[in-house]
């Protein structure tokens, strides 16, 4: 077997010098045989003659050797190369055009298999890590998730037998402030500080590097105070120092100690959307307690590893048989109704699933994109292919009945697919290898980079890239010339143009790449309607000359109003006598930033469902940040902890609770502690944007900061930063004022963030925009193709048609007849085209604008009115019939512009 | 040429060639001369189906070429068998006695 292989090898590669030898060998037999002639006394030229016909024919003979070698079929191959590689040459518009076509649509989707197989396949770098499981108390509907209510997260822990163990833990991470020195406040910086329970890191299966996990006591409510350090933390603020554990820090003005050190792998790679810490420079324990605000809202995350021998299905199993147990004992879980009146249960998948389903339907969308390009691009060529074998058939038709068996006929055809196939993979490699930089520097997502190149992988789908474009380029347009007879044609003359069944095949591809262009089209604009809907959107606030600067105020030393409202004064004083500042003003929760929503005690029109956004703001916050106040009065300097308790409301909220009437003075009852005074309203201000521009103005309630009870004061500086707004005469940098500012008030405080409130917005567009842009250049090349193709198939007709065209005129037809005939075609084929990539696009709205949802805002809810289908669907079919009209107009013309005289002597 | 050749049966060339070259390399040439002797010129080797049938086998791996200087002081093509080439003619032969023996023995009971 090896020996015939390298016996067949050398057959290949050194072909000449074993055909030289075959020729000496030869002619040394017929040198002796000629030899033994003579000796038996004939003479030299009959002794020669008799030798030759001995042998039968020295030619025959080496043509039988190489028939022996079994090269003969690869040989040919070569040779049809050789013969494809002249055509292409012979032809260098279409080669470089087809070329060019496949290397972008080709780079573009190895740049998706290399982003699919390192963002969603990729195993997590834990151990055993297909044994990890997120564990979900979600809607039935949702994607893969880990969320948890405290409540449900305990009676898992209490009652879940398929896990080995669990771990309750905060997704997210808050930002704190982190002082190394002895004195509470010095070099305070701001770290990102994540809440894992103890059993976190041993479920996961990681070690700490230094010291040790937490402890049970140190994971209890009021228990010893401590924290582990990330390993880039480790090395950033204490140089990698090993005599680091046990030291006590500053953690927002408390002691705390350093218990440990995790190694790098825990936040594998910083840009890895699927980690868990990526972020995290410091963990705290979370010490989950039914004492917690929040406890009972889904504030939290599970997830759990295995136990061995219980499988995802059984494990899923247990879990949903907890829910009416669950139900059972917290009744009111069954009032958590979504807008499809479904309550929420138990769920688990593999944890790898969760952590890529934020990017999941994103990347599978641009994947689907890309293929359906690529998709394109082959059909064009395939178009093209089917035209040229059109021009081929009496070269086929001549080489067959030289005796070309039809696989021969097939290799020749698809050679040249091949060739281009193989060529344009090249260059897409090429592509790919700039692409992929540029679309992960671009992502507004966090793509992970691709930890190893999947060498195999690629490697693997390029060879299958080729091979699937090869087939569909150059076999299908073959295999419909050897359906004809192909003796038939050797007698026909082409006058007549393509034949019937050819020019069916070309016109059925170039519907069916007009449908996908259209599809293509139609999900670009409707991306693009949204991303111009939403940049039109107003964000209620005016952004021009706005910054806004970010603190965290935590710790025992703001867990009081009074704290709060001093450092607050105390900074907004300072920033007002700075020379071109107009107005400042505080408030906790920005515009298009996390805030506090709760679900208002049901009152008047709000359903329980009804997530209400609450915002404490100083006065004067409506001005500073531009949102118009419609009725009443602001919040004043006179609402005062000892005044009576006053609320402003925005006009989404009024409109619910007081349809047609004005809210002022209304009341509505007190949302902390049962027996406080109720609210009375006081104004009525335009609705702003709280998560994202894609969704509904929230119903947002604004109270004064001095109006708080300690508690909620806490709470709420636990859980979100305070902003100051401050608007300037023109666009100055106050980066430097506000860090004076801040230090001055608290020097144990360091600035969170400085941005201004136009940057805020442009982020909140960054994932829209990418993907628009994105999908609209895939649709434009798509488009651009199909012109192409439209374009080569009628101007190949016209010119087949020449003669048919001229007796035409000859016999009477107007120039303007000839033009609209022909014009004719190519519009037909585009509304059947058309027809059913509309058709198509009408049944993916729905999928379409799940993937909306999730591109937009990271799975928010959209609003309705955002996708308009439509008009999508309009603007895409206008695009294509443009198209269409340019890419049938050019042929048309030189068809109508045909002299008689000129086409019959054609001929 | 009076008497009447025999055509070789399909499939013997290989394994009388190899038997040929049992003893000592030889070259084409001499290979087809000695089957002719050896045969008292009964079987007819078609000189024209020698050499595929060489490189088949040299394809096999059953015998190796190598360049020599000949008798007559030319280049030529020796041919020798290999150690795979010979398990080859030993299990051919056996194969051989056998299917003659039976259709021998078929002959002269029927």
């Amino acid at each position: 077997m090896v020996n015939d292989m390298l016996y067949r090898l050398r057959a290949l590669f050194r072909k000449d010098s074993m055909n030289e030898d075959l020729r000496e060998e030869l002619e040394f037999h017929i040198e002796r045989e000629a030899a033994k002639h003579r000796a038996s006394g004939v003479d030299a030229a009959e002794a020669m003659r008799r030798a030759r016909l001995a042998l039968g024919g020295a030619a025959q003979v080496e043509q039988r050797v190489r028939d022996q070698r079994g090269v003969n079929a690869v040989e040919g191959l070569i040779e049809d190369m050789r013969f494809a590689l002249r055509q292409l040459r012979r032809s260098p518009g279409f080669t470089i055009t087809a070329a060019l076509t496949l290397a972008l649509s080709i780079g573009a989707t190895i740049t998706m298999v290399r982003i699919v197989r390192s963002a969603l396949l990729e195993p997590l770098p834990f151990p055993q890590q297909d044994r990890l499981v997120g564990v979900a108390f979600t809607q039935p509907q949702q994607s893969p998730n880990d969320n948890q209510a405290g409540n449900t997260a305990s009676f898992l822990l209490q009652h879940a037998k398929s896990f080995q163990s669990a771990s309750v833990y905060a997704e997210g991470t808050a930002g704190a402030n982190l002082a190394t020195g002895n004195q509470t406040s010095d070099g305070a910086v701001q770290v990102a500080i994540q809440a894992v329970d103890r059993n976190f890191f041993p479920t996961l299966g990681v070690q700490p590097m230094l010291g040790r996990n937490f402890s049970a006591e140190e994971d209890r409510r009021n228990g010893p105070k401590a924290i582990i350090l990330s390993y880039g933390l480790w090395q950033r603020m204490f140089n990698g120092d090993t005599g680091i554990i046990d030291r006590v820090v500053h953690l927002n003005g408390e002691s705390v100690a350093v218990v440990g050190v995790m190694p790098a792998s825990m936040s594998f790679g910083s840009d890895d959307s699927r980690s868990l810490s990526a972020e995290a420079d410091v963990w705290q324990p979370l010490a989950l307690d039914t004492a917690d605000p929040g406890y009972y809202g889904t504030n939290y995350n599970m997830l759990a590893r295995l136990r061995d021998g219980v499988t995802v299905e059984q494990a899923q199993q247990e879990v949903a048989s907890l829910d009416k147990p669950l139900y059972k004992e917290f009744p009111f879980l069954t009032q958590w109704l979504s807008v499809a009146k479904t309550i929420p249960e138990f769920k688990l998948w593999p944890l790898q699933q969760v952590l890529v389903s934020n990017i999941h339907s994103s990347i599978v969308a641009l994947t689907a994109a890309v293929l359906a390009v690529l998709l394109v691009a082959c059909l064009n060529l395939a178009g093209l292919n089917a035209a040229r074998a059109a021009s081929r058939e009496r070269e086929i038709a001549l080489r067959s009945a030289l005796g070309a068996s039809r696989f021969e006929i097939v290799r020749l055809l698809v050679s040249e697919s091949f060739l281009l196939a193989i060529a344009g993979t090249a260059l897409g490699l090429g592509v790919a290898s700039v692409m992929l930089p540029a679309l992960l520097a671009n992502a507004p997502m966090a793509i992970p980079r691709t930890g190893g190149v999947h060498f195999a992988a690629i490697f693997a789908a390029t060879v299958l890239l080729v091979f699937v474009v090869t087939l569909l380029c150059g076999l299908l347009p073959s295999w419909l010339v050897l359906r004809r007879s192909t003796a038939a044609n050797l007698h026909t003359r082409q006058t007549t143009g393509a034949s019937a069944p050819h020019s069916r095949m070309s016109k059925a591809l170039l519907v069916a790449q007009t449908a996908i262009a259209v599809l293509l089209l139609s999900a670009a604009s409707l991306l693009l309607v949204v991303f111009l809907h939403l940049r039109a959107t107003p964000s209620g606030v005016q952004p021009e000359h706005l910054a806004v600067a970010q603190v965290n105020l935590k710790g025992s030393s703001y867990a009081s109003t009074l704290a709060t409202t001093q450092f607050i004064q105390k900074v907004i004083d300072r920033l007002q006598q700075y020379p071109g500042v107009k107005q400042v003003a505080a408030s906790n929760g920005f515009p298009l930033d996390r805030g506090l929503n709760i679900t208002m005690p049901p009152t008047g029109n709000l359903q329980k469902s009804d997530l209400v956004e609450l915002r404490l703001v100083t006065p004067g916050y409506f001005r500073a940040v531009g949102i118009p106040l419609l009725a009443g009065r602001d919040i004043a300097e006179t609402d005062r902890a000892d005044s009576a308790p006053v609320i402003v409301v925005s006009q989404a909220i009024a409109k619910k609770l007081w349809p047609g009437k004005s809210p002022v003075d209304e009341h509505v009852k007190a949302f902390f502690g049962k027996n406080s005074p109720p609210l009375t309203v006081i104004g009525v201000v335009a609705d702003s944007h709280t998560h994202s521009l894609a969704e509904d103005p929230a119903l947002l309630i604004y109270e004064p900061f001095t109006q708080q009870s300690d508690k909620s004061m806490a709470t709420l500086n636990g859980w979100f930063r305070t902003s100051f707004a401050i608007r300037s005469a023109a666009d100055t940098d106050l980066a430097a004022a506000v860090q004076k500012a801040i230090h001055d008030a608290d020097p144990g405080i360091p600035v969170s963030r400085y941005t201004t409130m136009q940057t805020i917005i442009d982020n909140s567009l960054a994932r829209p925009r990418f993907f628009s842009s994105l999908v609209t250049a895939f649709a434009g090349f798509a488009l651009a193709l199909t012109v192409i193709g439209l374009f080569g198939l009628l101007s190949y007709q016209v010119t087949q048609r020449t003669r048919e065209i001229g007796v035409r005129v000859a016999l009477g037809a107007t120039r303007g007849q000839v033009l609209r005939f022909v014009l004719k075609r190519g519009l037909t084929l585009t509304l059947l085209g058309l027809a059913l990539g509309s058709a198509a696009s009408l049944l993916l709205p729905r999928l379409i604008h799940s993937m909306m949802s999730d591109i937009i805002t990271g799975g928010g809810h959209v609003a309705t009115g955002l996708l308009g289908t439509l008009p999508a669907l309009a603007v895409a079919c206008g695009a294509m019939l443009l198209a269409a009209v340019v890419a049938s107009w050019l042929p048309a013309r030189r068809a109508s512009a045909i002299e008689p005289m000129e086409a019959l002597r054609m001929e | 040429m009076g008497d009447k050749r025999l055509e070789l049966p399909q499939g013997t060339l290989d394994m009388l060639i190899l038997k040929s070259l049992e003893l000592e390399p030889m070259h084409g040439w001499a290979i087809s001369e000695r089957l002719q002797q050896i045969s008292g010129n009964v079987i007819q080797v078609q000189q024209g189906s020698l050499y595929p049938a060489l490189h088949r086998l040299e394809r096999r791996g059953w015998i190796k070429a190598n360049w020599a200087v000949s008798e007559n002081n030319r280049r030529a093509k020796y041919y020798e068998l290999t150690a795979k080439g010979r398990k080859q003619l030993a299990s051919e032969t056996a194969d051989w006695q056998k299917l003659t023996g039976a259709v021998d023995q078929i002959l002269r009971m029927a």
